[in-house]
């Protein structure tokens, strides 16, 4: 499922492929609703009635481009929707507009740089889609400006227990919540599929609104860079260290005891979990815990590498992990 | 002939610089129909096809750019150096293939937007710090990889609009394909020449293979087909064919210019579309250490217009393939410049 989950394009705005893929895997007894921003909002009935309101949130859209301007000799101009390094784009395939054409994101030829060019990443400006046209009406053929454009990439399992695909941040978060929908529950909770996260988490604003939580768990892909010199402090979090749960990020600063809490429900269930080291990052907490007259908010992560590129890079064992954290928060807060 | 399926074919090898064993089994299949094949001491895939005198030698280069291991970090990655020309900008956050004691995928790492420094995302990346992530911790890394190990970076075949196609590898895969295809036109017509085919290695590293490969050929001419830069929107005109234009018949102070002209005049006669690459000295292409190889050969050259040189996106147009073949196979018809 996560592979389907990470295939699909949908760019911030454009989750509809995403959703409708969502709705054919909800169980048959959850009612649910698309409210004005395209937010999936499903209630899960357990075998009993919190006395709090819990919602779980995880977000439909991914990073990638759209098409703002069509050149006389047929390349196609773009932006990037969501934050993406300039530098993990250039030669890469990409998929664009609605006929799914395919393309290549090219800029000049390393033969042809300059001294000073050489030292210079290209920027999205320099760069253009090349989808083979001659000139710009026969690109029009098959694109139009506004369509969307995805990077190619497959999904893969590598290493030690490791899967790269584009799209993990947050379709990771998308199947677990489908996972918790899918399992007996001890008591109702609320799932939210939200859209543009990656814009500045405008869909779960709304959806906090609609569904006025006493408590939110946001289910998120976080960035973790653990790679190869970066000294230990600086890895921010690490794959395979399990759970991610962290007291202050760029968007919230979280409630300090559900934070401490959250961290106790793990240990005391043997379920592997660290926090961040480093202030970096944000996700749908931002909006939620704003929500409402506030709302205390927790964000479970997984831990990926290479967050926002084509080559996101998970381990299936987090991914479990953040999973039995979510369902144990369910339990606790419900009767908090 | 299926050029398609033949670049489908060729494109899908590894084949870096002095590992192009892989490509060079791949293209042998084809290459066997026409005649007798062997490989030399520097992995050259050669095939005289006997036909009388005056022999010509036909080149195009097997090899490809990738990467290669150069150690592994007590955390199990993989630091890497270039194995050819390949363009450092296309590098960070790639799916690869590690040709480790087994094959094996891995994803070369990146720093996410949200912990760079401001303006580190406008410098482009030095091979020195490319880390290649393989999901294994040291000890394992080390039995899957040693240095030495070659990698290249995945990427696949599309399909462009008006029958462009994007590939890795098109330099100088489709070269050979072209190649092939007049050996094909040719077949079972009386051309009277003794054709040397070579299948070149190493020509990213430098052209080692090609010069080792023509040492003792029995040709007087020579015609190298390779690739050469297309247009594009941030291009010089002056630099670069047009993709679709038809091979780029090359023009320089180390080419013959006989060869040249004979190119010229009978693509104008068999209405083949063709355009001119004029070059000040050297071609950077094989034809420059072929040209001083052994006895010495006069040497033309044919390349096919490219876009995006050395990314794993290379784009060309199928009918330049086939029309570099054609012109080829109908130079060599015509008895090339020995017989004028």
């Amino acid at each position: 499922m996560l592979k389907e989950l990470c295939l699909i394009n949908g760019i911030s705005g454009r989750e509809d492929e995403v959703r409708d893929y969502i709705i054919g895997l909800l169980p048959s007894d959850c009612a649910y609703g698309v409210d004005n921003l395209g937010n999936l909002i499903v209630e899960k009935k357990g075998s009993k009635r919190p006395k709090n309101k819990i919602m779980l949130s995880a977000h439909m859209d991914e990073v990638g481009f759209i098409i703002t301007y069509i050149t006389d000799d047929g390349f196609l101009k773009f932006a990037p929707v969501g934050g993406i390094d300039a530098r993990v784009v250039f030669g890469r395939s990409v998929t664009v507009g609605e006929r799914k054409v395919s393309g290549v994101i090219a800029s000049k030829a390393v033969h042809h740089l300059s001294a000073d060019e050489l030292k210079k990443a290209p920027d999205f400006d320099e760069m253009y889609i090349d989808i083979g046209a001659e000139n710009r009406k026969q690109a029009e053929h098959y694109v139009n400006i506004g369509d969307s454009a995805y990077f190619n990439s497959d999904y893969t399992l590598y290493g030690n227990g490791f899967v790269k695909a584009k799209a993990l941040d947050d379709r990771m978060g998308c199947k677990i919540l489908i996972d918790i929908l899918n399992s007996d529950t001890e008591y109702d909770f609320t799932a939210c599929f939200v859209t543009q996260e990656e814009i500045g988490t405008r869909g779960a604003a709304v959806a906090a609104y609609n569904v006025k939580p006493d408590f939110a768990v946001v289910l998120e892909g976080t960035t973790a860079n653990d790679v190869s010199g970066v000294p230990e402090g600086k890895k921010v979090c690490v794959l395979g260290g399990g759970a991610v749960v962290s007291y202050m990020d760029s968007g919230t600063v979280y409630d300090f005891q559900l934070y401490k809490r959250a961290l106790k429900i793990a240990e005391d269930n043997g379920i592997k979990c660290q926090t961040k080291t480093a202030v970096a990052g944000g996700n749908d907490a931002a909006a939620i815990h704003k929500s409402c007259g506030g709302v205390k908010t927790i964000a479970v992560s997984v831990p990926t590498r290479y967050i926002h590129s084509p080559s996101c890079v998970a381990k299936l064992e987090d991914i479990e992990s953040v999973k039995l954290l979510a369902q144990k928060l369910i339990g606790e807060l419900a009767n908090d | 002939m299926d050029i398609l399926e033949v670049i489908e074919k060729l494109t899908a090898c590894s084949g870096t610089p002095g590992a192009e064993g892989d490509a060079v089994e791949t293209a042998e299949k084809y290459l066997s129909e026409y005649g007798e094949t062997r490989t030399d001491k520097l992995g050259n895939l050669i095939c005289e096809i006997e036909g009388g005198r005056s022999g010509i030698l036909l080149d195009a280069h097997i090899d490809r750019v990738g990467l290669i291991v150069t150690s592994i970090t007590p955390e199990g990655f993989l630091r890497v150096a270039k194995c050819g020309g390949i363009d450092g900008r296309t590098l960070l956050a790639r799916q690869v293939t590690v040709y480790g004691r087994e094959k094996i995928k891995g994803v070369t790492a990146s720093v996410p937007p949200h912990l760079q420094r401001r303006g580190e995302d406008s410098k482009a990346v030095e091979i020195g710090d490319i880390l290649i992530d393989i999901g294994m911790d040291y000890e394992n890394a080390v039995k899957a990889v040693q240095p030495g190990d070659r990698i290249t970076v995945d990427s696949e075949l599309l399909h462009l609009a008006g029958k462009k196609i994007a590939a890795p590898a098109l330099d100088d895969r489709c070269g050979i394909a072209a190649v092939l295809y007049a050996l094909h036109t040719l077949k079972g017509r009386e051309c009277g020449r003794k054709i040397t085919v070579v299948f070149s290695t190493r020509e990213e590293v430098g052209g080692s293979g090609a010069r080792v490969a023509s040492y003792n050929a029995d040709a007087q001419e020579c015609i190298a087909v390779d690739v050469s830069f297309a247009k594009t929107p941030d291009s010089r005109a002056e630099e670069c064919g047009i993709l679709g234009g038809g091979p780029m018949i090359g023009c320089a102070p180390s080419l013959d210019r006989e060869i040249s002209e004979k190119l010229k005049l009978i693509a104008g006669e068999k209405r083949i579309p063709y355009q001119l690459e004029i070059m000040n000295g050297r071609t950077g292409t094989n034809a420059d250490c072929i040209g001083v190889s052994g006895k010495g050969f006069r040497c033309g050259l044919l390349s096919v217009p490219l876009r995006y040189m050395h990314t794993g996106v290379e784009v060309v147009s199928l009918n330049d393939v086939k029309n570099t073949g054609e012109l080829l196979a109908q130079y060599i018809l015509d008895g090339g410049v020995f017989d004028a």
